[in-house]
């Protein structure tokens, strides 16, 4: 299967995806926090945020059907919590203020991530002595993301191939046990990483 | 109806149709319909007719149905629906939509982040939190993540660290599983209390931390800066009150049935306390009044948890009938240990308690513009609060039926729950005394 879909541009090669990660993850995280502490009554600074951040998608060669895409996406769960602050008198302002800046932040993030490897990130995270022990499980998060995805895809088409119509009891019966299947092929495969962690030296 | 069987091979895009019961309608006729999306050039897409396949005049024999075979054309994504008919004349569709062959990698992708963005109502993304939010759950978040960690690489073998990223992994994945509930809706195991009762708190903590961080960083998915609010939400109070009201009820539930009990009301609770928490700061941060926001989050999270209890203990009791040793294992471990960090998780959710929710939860009508005045909205000094105030001061006593409302359907839901967890344990470990069959517990396919 193809393992590129997390994050799939992030091994172009341009200007930006050259630059240093840490350059990068700091002036992302500091563009969002200028974007939250900025009140909307500042119009310029958001148009010119979202212009420098346009050029940089330019720039970065990633195509931007693939960024309007992620961010249709994932507005339908920004705008899910900022309906709640239209029931409220004089919300119009709050929706606005709250939709214009995390989508901002979304298009930002979607920069970030499809311009830096996962691995890079965490190189540079290790660099900022974040415990070692969280670095070790993100990087193995990351890693076997796909192989369960793969794993769970199997089961879950071995089993559609056996049945034809179920009732929804048996249904989510049989996809709890899918799951739990895959909690303990998931230990057992721990087991084995283990194994094969200290045969190549770990710790 | 007879009920037959679709069987997609996805290399030769052979459809094999059977009989499996109930032989004695006899299938007379069966049409087979696959999708195709128009492409350029092409005039037409929808549902399409693509082969049919008439049996002889039944009923056969047990068994003797004879199989066919379709042979459709290679559809990239086919949505299969069949139309059966029978001897007696009757006809049905049979419909199901199932993708075929290799996905490409854009259907791939689409479906994908839908899945893993679907369990995100408590997701709180950039732009909703204000910095004064940002940096006090920030700062009880990396308490929380710091002593899970030190007490994770202190206590914890480290035969452990692979399965801790295993089980991020394997949260991560268990998420995108859809359970439909009603059409087009469906619902997700979030996992906390599943993670805090298999592997223990600390590593529960490090491992929806993970989850959280992997999630924002690559899909966006919950904002960085609104890191730490999540991470407090969703890796520390869910998988630590889980695990604590867990606990509390292994103390009266101690056979295997008891645990499926404990562990659903748990995931139930701990769902609907993060809600709570999420509320909290949405409502600290000034972006949503107290009174609109805890009802929404609180009430829908009440129905979103019946999911995760049901889901937890069907997963539970899948896990209970193959590999039994995997649920007790952090049991006994957990026998022999000290209680001192308990004390640091127990202060740090007490401390946010007071300080995110307590405010706008007490009967005080004015609770929300205390805190208002002592430290400053910068929402609220940008929208008119002229014209705001007095309304606001009707709203408040008005909504407070509301809040009173949900507070108390919440004490009927948690029973309700309760109770419906004991059936359903009924259900599901039909004999709790009776140690599960042993040839099960080795590993099985």
């Amino acid at each position: 299967m193809r393992h590129d879909f997390l994050d799939r541009y992030s091994r172009l090669k341009s200007p930006l995806h050259r630059l240093p990660t840490a350059v990068k993850l700091i002036g992302a995280l500091a563009l969002i926090t200028a974007l939250i502490v900025t009140p909307l009554i500042q119009i310029w600074f958001f148009a010119s945020s979202a212009g420098v951040l346009i050029v940089l998608c330019i720039i970065s060669r990633i195509p931007w059907r693939f960024v309007v895409r992620r961010l249709i996406l994932l507005e339908p769960f920004v705008l899910g919590i900022s309906v709640m602050t239209l029931l409220q008198p004089g919300g119009w302002m709050v929706f606005l203020t709250v939709v214009v800046k995390s989508t901002l932040s979304l298009f930002t993030m979607i920069l970030l991530a499809n311009t830096t490897p996962f691995a890079e990130l965490l190189k540079t995270l290790g660099r900022i002595r974040i415990p070692r022990l969280l670095i070790t499980v993100l990087a193995l998060l990351y890693r076997y993301i796909f192989v369960l995805i793969d794993e769970a895809e199997r089961m879950a088409r071995a089993r559609e191939s056996r049945t034809f119509r179920e009732s929804r009891f048996q249904k989510w019966r049989s996809l709890a046990s899918l799951i739990g299947q895959l909690f303990i092929r998931s230990t057992e495969r721990a087991e084995r990483i283990y194994a094969a962690m200290l045969a190549r030296g770990w710790k | 109806m007879p009920s037959v069987f679709l069987c997609v091979k996805p290399k030769k895009y052979t459809t094999v149709l059977g009989q499996q019961q109930s032989e004695r309608y006899g299938l007379r006729r069966v049409f087979l319909f696959s999708f195709r999306r128009s492409r350029v050039g092409a005039n037409h897409s929808g549902w399409q007719w693509s082969e049919s396949l008439t049996f002889p005049r039944g009923p056969w024999e047990r068994g003797s149905m004879p199989t066919e075979k379709f042979r459709s054309s290679p559809p990239n994504m086919a949505f299969l629906r069949a139309r059966v008919e029978t001897n007696s004349g009757a006809s049905k569709t049979l419909q199901r939509s199932r993708y075929c062959g290799k996905l490409s990698a854009k259907s791939r992708e689409r479906r994908f982040i839908i899945l893993v963005c679907s369990p995100t109502l408590m997701h709180i993304p950039d732009g909703f939190l204000d910095a004064k939010t940002i940096i006090t759950t920030g700062a009880f978040s990396a308490t929380g993540l710091g002593t899970a960690l030190r007490r994770a690489g202190r206590h914890l073998h480290s035969r452990r660290v692979p399965l801790i990223g295993l089980t991020a992994a394997f949260i991560f994945v268990a998420q995108m599983v859809n359970f439909p509930v009603a059409s087009g809706t469906s619902g997700h195991l979030l996992g906390a209390t599943f993670a805090a009762v298999l592997l223990g708190p600390s590593a529960a903590v490090v491992v929806m931390s993970c989850v959280l961080i992997v999630q924002s960083f690559l899909f966006a998915d919950g904002g960085v800066l609104a890191l730490g609010a999540n991470i407090f939400n969703m890796a520390l109070v869910a998988p630590l009150c889980g695990y604590g009201i867990y606990r509390l009820l292994r103390l009266g539930l101690r056979s295997g049935r008891g645990q499926l009990v404990a562990v659903s009301f748990a995931s139930w609770c701990s769902t609907v306390i993060a809600a709570v928490f999420c509320a909290g700061e949405l409502a600290w941060s000034g972006t949503v009044a107290w009174g609109t926001v805890f009802p929404a989050m609180a009430g829908v999270h009440m129905l979103i948890g019946v999911g995760e209890a049901l889901i937890t203990m069907l997963v539970m009791a899948a896990i209970a009938v193959t590999r039994p040793e995997l649920l007790n294992e952090h049991d006994r471990l957990e026998m022999q240990k000290g209680l001192s960090p308990a004390f640091i998780y127990a202060t740090i959710l007490i401390i946010g308690l007071v300080v995110l929710v307590v405010p706008h939860a007490s009967s005080l009508p004015d609770g929300l513009e205390k805190v208002a005045a002592s430290l400053g909205f910068e929402h609220q000094a940008l929208t008119s609060p002229i014209v705001q105030t007095p309304l606001r001061d009707y709203r408040a006593p008005g909504l407070d039926p509301t809040a009173g409302g949900i507070m108390v359907a919440g004490a009927i839901g948690a029973l309700v729950v309760f109770g419906l967890s004991f059936v359903l344990a009924r259900v599901l470990l039909p004999h709790p005394k009776k140690p599960i069959r042993p040839e099960s517990s080795t590993e099985q396919g």
